[in-house]
């Protein structure tokens, strides 16, 4: 993940004026379409030695306790309706991640009758992770940089006003 | 037994090519036949086909459609009931005599779902109905399941004594299309070569299989023979996603069941074999590598040796597997995943084989533009692939890809009933379907 793409994303949230997650991201994954080759990469992710659990980072069953919708697949006429209604059922601050070439611009589905095309189509996309699929490192990446750009505010606040019990 | 479809079947020649029967022939496979095992049902060009396999070959028949009709096999050949609904979809003929005629993969008139498959109601006190789906797991499938849950009783004497915990499935219906993305409508006026990118995109867990078969209808169709190096390294590659994609229900299954551990061990082999094969074909799951010809990618000699340390890495943890207790905790799926185990070491010993004798040469020959219908297949995790292709001046008129997965979810909704919803989550698991390839 390059570092101005973070950087970028960093500062957007700052104008959004979009409060901290805390330290740890609860993921709920959607795949509105997708051949399932995205799903593979997410899985390498979990299953990784140093994947998402290592950063906090867990996937989750209940939208309503999601920090992040995280989008595979182009999205298809028929499934508009769930992915919008899991955003809805989930809780802010949230942010919507698109994973795959398929969810970031309908990749090669693009334009096709039956689908609607990326995710920013029907929802308001916060990170884009682009690949066909993405490696596991680059969606850990990615979510790694949403942790960080949300994190450091609250790690700035608590080094200002930590107290030191054993000081 | 049916000597008219045995005197049509014996002039199939070469195999492959649609064997063209009458209306009363046809209607008799309504009737079954022991020797024929169903694979697909497809209709094009004003004509209906169904594919079946004797065992070894292929065997393509087909027959007029009358009236945008034609005779339903569905009673002789269960598994074709799904197909003919599909058939109705995507092309408006009808199966007379179909006794389920819900919609397959489209969608009810503008917005409501008025039109999807009718769930078949469970009624009085102790039944009801769980749906999961569209979005449920962790990692979700685009795909609706109803379980209808009761009593289920063995026999007429067990109905009187029950307790809360004899509830079980009697039912499972599977609501689909949510993934439809009109796949065999975006190849057609294509040329085979640009139409590759989309066969390989059917589904990403048989990449392989559904690009290889595709290309192999394709080279059939126009008369191109692919180079023996290109020959040898399909025939790897697809040994190779077979073993990953088995990797991966195996994982999915000890997860459902509860062996967090072992599912991690299983998920990590496979992630090494994503690792090596993005280093030896320039591409995780070697999706674009194969193309109708040949190949797009040769493999890179310095990632031979990475390759067979992720070989040999799945094997090994395979290997450790404590089957006592994977059976008891797989329960009805220990008898697949079971077989899925021998065929990981089976895959990588064979592999290991093949990349020692691979021909040198070039990986690709020139497509001639042809005009034709062939038929090509593929070995996937989940049984063969098949496409269908026919060609028009090197332009593709009409394209089928058939997906195992669509006739394994009967076998798959007839093998939950009786049990408990965690044995069915381990079972779908170890099924390892892809929703995809069957919305297309």
């Amino acid at each position: 993940m390059d570092e101005a793409a973070v950087s970028s994303l960093a500062a957007r949230l700052a104008d959004a004026g979009i409060t901290r997650l805390g330290r740890s991201l609860a993921v709920r994954h959607v795949d509105a379409g997708s051949c399932g080759g995205c799903e593979i990469s997410l899985a390498g992710a979990v299953a990784l030695r140093a994947g998402l659990t290592r950063y906090g980072i867990t996937l989750v069953d209940d939208p309503r306790e999601a920090d992040v919708l995280l989008i595979t697949g182009v999205v298809t006429t028929t499934m508009a309706d769930a992915v919008t209604r899991t955003l809805g059922a989930m809780a802010p601050p949230r942010f919507v991640v698109a994973v795959g070439d398929c969810a970031v611009d309908g990749g090669v589905f693009k334009g096709a009758p039956t689908v609607l095309g990326g995710a920013e189509r029907i929802v308001p996309v916060d990170l884009l992770i682009a690949g066909c699929p993405p490696s596991p490192g680059r969606i850990i990446a990615g979510l790694v940089a949403l942790l960080e750009a949300n994190a450091a505010p609250v790690a700035a606040a608590r080094r200002s006003s930590r107290i030191e019990p054993h000081a | 037994m049916n000597p008219a479809l045995d005197v049509a079947i014996a002039s199939a020649a070469p195999p492959g090519t649609a064997v063209m029967l009458d209306a009363a022939t046809w209607r008799s496979l309504a009737a079954g036949d022991a020797r024929l095992g169903f694979v697909g049902l497809f209709v094009s060009g004003g004509r209906v086909h169904a594919l079946f396999t004797d065992g070894s070959a292929p065997l393509l028949l087909a027959t007029e459609l009358i009236a945008n009709a034609y005779p339903s096999i569905a009673t002789g050949f269960p598994q074709a009931a799904w197909f003919e609904r599909l058939a109705f979809d995507q092309t408006g003929a009808t199966a007379e005599g179909a006794t389920d005629r819900r919609p397959a993969i489209a969608q009810g008139a503008a917005g409501t779902d008025a039109a999807w498959p009718r769930f078949i109601e469970t009624a009085g006190e102790g039944f009801y109905q769980i749906g999961a789906g569209p979005v449920a797991g962790r990692i979700a499938s685009p795909v609706h399941r109803r379980f209808s849950m009761g009593r289920f009783s063995m026999g007429r004497f067990s109905m009187g004594c029950f307790s809360t915990d004899d509830t079980r499935i009697l039912r499972l219906e599977h609501r689909l299309g949510y993934a439809h993305r009109g796949i065999a409508g975006l190849m057609r006026g294509k040329s085979p070569r640009v139409a590759a990118r989309f066969a390989a995109r059917i589904a990403g867990d048989a990449t392989v299989a559904h690009a290889v078969a595709f290309a192999r209808a394709a080279e059939a169709a126009s008369g191109a023979v692919a180079p023996p190096r290109a020959v040898a390294l399909r025939a790897i590659m697809v040994a190779v996603e077979r073993m990953t994609a088995d990797l991966a229900a195996l994982a999915a299954a000890v997860a459902a069941a509860g062996d967090a551990r072992f599912a991690t061990l299983l998920g990590q082999a496979r992630e090494q074999s994503a690792v090596a094969l993005g280093e030896a074909f320039g591409h995780r799951l070697m999706m674009d590598i194969v193309v109708p010809g040949g190949l797009a990618l040769d493999l890179r000699g310095d990632a031979v040796a990475s390759l067979l340390a992720a070989l040999d890495r799945a094997s090994l943890v395979v290997r450790a597997f404590a089957w006592g207790r994977v059976r008891r905790d797989l329960g009805p799926a220990a008898g697949i995943a079971q077989a899925r185990a021998r065929s990981i070491r089976a895959l990588a010993a064979s592999v290991r084989a093949d990349l020692a004798v691979v021909p040198e040469g070039i990986i690709a020959a020139a497509l001639p533009a042809g005009t034709g219908t062939a038929l090509g297949a593929a070995e996937s995790a989940r049984g063969m692939v098949y496409h269908w292709i026919d060609l028009l001046d090197g332009q593709i008129r009409d394209c089928v890809a058939i997906d195992p997965s669509a006739r394994l979810l009967p076998a798959l909704e007839a093998g939950v009933v009786g049990l408990d919803p965690q044995a069915a989550a381990v079972l779908i698991a170890c099924y390892g379907l892809s929703v995809g390839a069957i919305d297309g």
